[in-house]
């Protein structure tokens, strides 16, 4: 990613971003642990047992109305520079009512960022409540982040696998996991092997 | 050996009526078993990844797969003798292809196309879920490298299947390469120098 100083819109922080930590704070004081809201990417980090709450005022605040979960992600953090191992799960938010600007590239030409809400999980069991029943187009995303990185999404009925096989072994975008040696009788080669 | 029209003459031929040569033919039956297998060459569509793309091209107008014989791309392993494994097997996708493979009739031939499918490819080392070639999975017949590789490169990898199938009958065909294949033309169509 570019350096904030390098974009000519990066230094400010964009004002609806602004409008929607401002909104959170008001309402749930002690939720936002860590903010940046400048750049192309701005993010507001909260705590997991506050997440619900600021993803449905972030949706029904009708200043904000961010109306679309466009993607949810995982950072695997084994060994930080500083606190516990940890996973962070991020939340890319859109507002096609406040924005209705589709592309990417346009928005970033105008300024318009999504909105990323992140929250930090302990790595030895990641858990955070579901947000299907707020945006139901986050429910492939969650399987996903489950599938690759072992997050368990709780509150929704099942979280089945969406790419890999059921029984696959483990969650291979974690940073420690380890080849197995075959899979269904086909061996397989880890990259220290080849 | 075989006379102009690619046909087995036998010895003991020429004893036979002049004029009874010039209406019976005779031949082994494995030569035309197998002669008519290398002209009816039917692939099973088994486009995984990208380089089913140049499998398409290869069968659309501009490259005819049809004059090889190979064009008829069937969508059931039941109806095929060659499989063209074209693209990124996946460990999700290697127990599917196995099973096709045998669902298969005998004869079956395998072509595996591209580097995924050779190797891995560029999957090759941290790509969790791609099989590191397919002939961990099913035998193959012809190794086809690039990525993707050309149509005529596919072109090349179907004759040399059918230049196999008839090989085993122990015939040897008029436009079969003997040892390495020798091209004295460049992509230009000119001559290139053996300097
Ligand atoms: S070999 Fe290259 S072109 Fe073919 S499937 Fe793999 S990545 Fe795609």
């Amino acid at each position: 990613m570019a350096e904030p100083s390098d974009s000519p819109v990066a230094a400010a922080a964009d004002p609806v971003t602004a409008k929607a930590l401002e909104a959170l704070q008001a309402a749930l004081p002690d939720a936002v642990v860590d903010s940046v809201l400048t750049g192309q990417h701005p993010w507001i980090q909260v705590r997991a047992q506050d997440l619900r709450a600021t993803c449905r005022l972030l949706r029904d605040d009708p200043a904000l109305r961010y109306d679309c979960c466009h993607l949810i992600s995982a950072v695997d953090f084994p060994a930080p520079t500083e606190g516990e191992p940890h996973i962070d799960v991020v939340y890319h938010l859109v507002s096609y009512v406040v924005r209705p600007e589709a592309s990417y590239a346009k928005r970033a030409e105008k300024n318009d960022p999504f909105l990323a809400i992140k929250v930090s999980l302990p790595r030895e069991k990641p858990e955070v409540p579901t947000v299907l029943d707020i945006w139901i187009g986050a429910d492939w995303h969650e399987r996903e982040t489950w599938d690759l990185m072992g997050v368990r999404f709780t509150g929704r009925a099942e979280l089945p696998r969406i790419l890999l096989p059921e029984d696959w072994p483990g969650h291979p975008l974690r940073k420690d996991w380890e080849f197995p040696a075959s899979y269904h009788g086909v061996p397989i080669i880890p990259p220290e092997g080849l | 050996m075989p006379d102009e029209h690619g046909m087995s003459m036998i010895p003991g031929e020429s004893l036979l009526d002049p004029e009874l040569q010039q209406s019976v033919i005779l031949t082994k039956v494995q030569w035309v078993k197998d002669w008519g297998r290398r002209h009816a060459l039917w692939p099973m569509a088994f486009g995984l990844a990208c380089c089913a793309m140049e499998m398409m091209a290869t069968a659309a107008t501009k490259y005819d797969l049809d004059r090889f014989g190979a064009g008829v791309f069937r969508a059931s392993p039941r109806q095929s003798d060659l499989m063209i494994v074209a693209g990124t097997l996946s460990h999700k996708m290697a127990p599917r292809l196995r099973r096709l493979w045998e669902q298969m009739p005998d004869p079956k031939y395998v072509i595996a196309m591209g580097a995924c499918v050779i190797g891995g490819g560029p999957y090759s080392k941290f790509g969790y879920h791609v099989v590191q070639g397919v002939d961990l999975v099913v035998p193959v017949d012809v190794y086809l490298p690039g990525c993707p590789p050309r149509p005529e490169a596919l072109i090349d990898a179907i004759r040399k299947l059918q230049f196999r199938i008839q090989e085993r009958s122990g015939e040897t065909l008029p436009d079969m390469p003997q040892g390495l294949p020798q091209d004295p033309t460049d992509e230009d169509g000119e001559e290139t120098s053996a300097a």
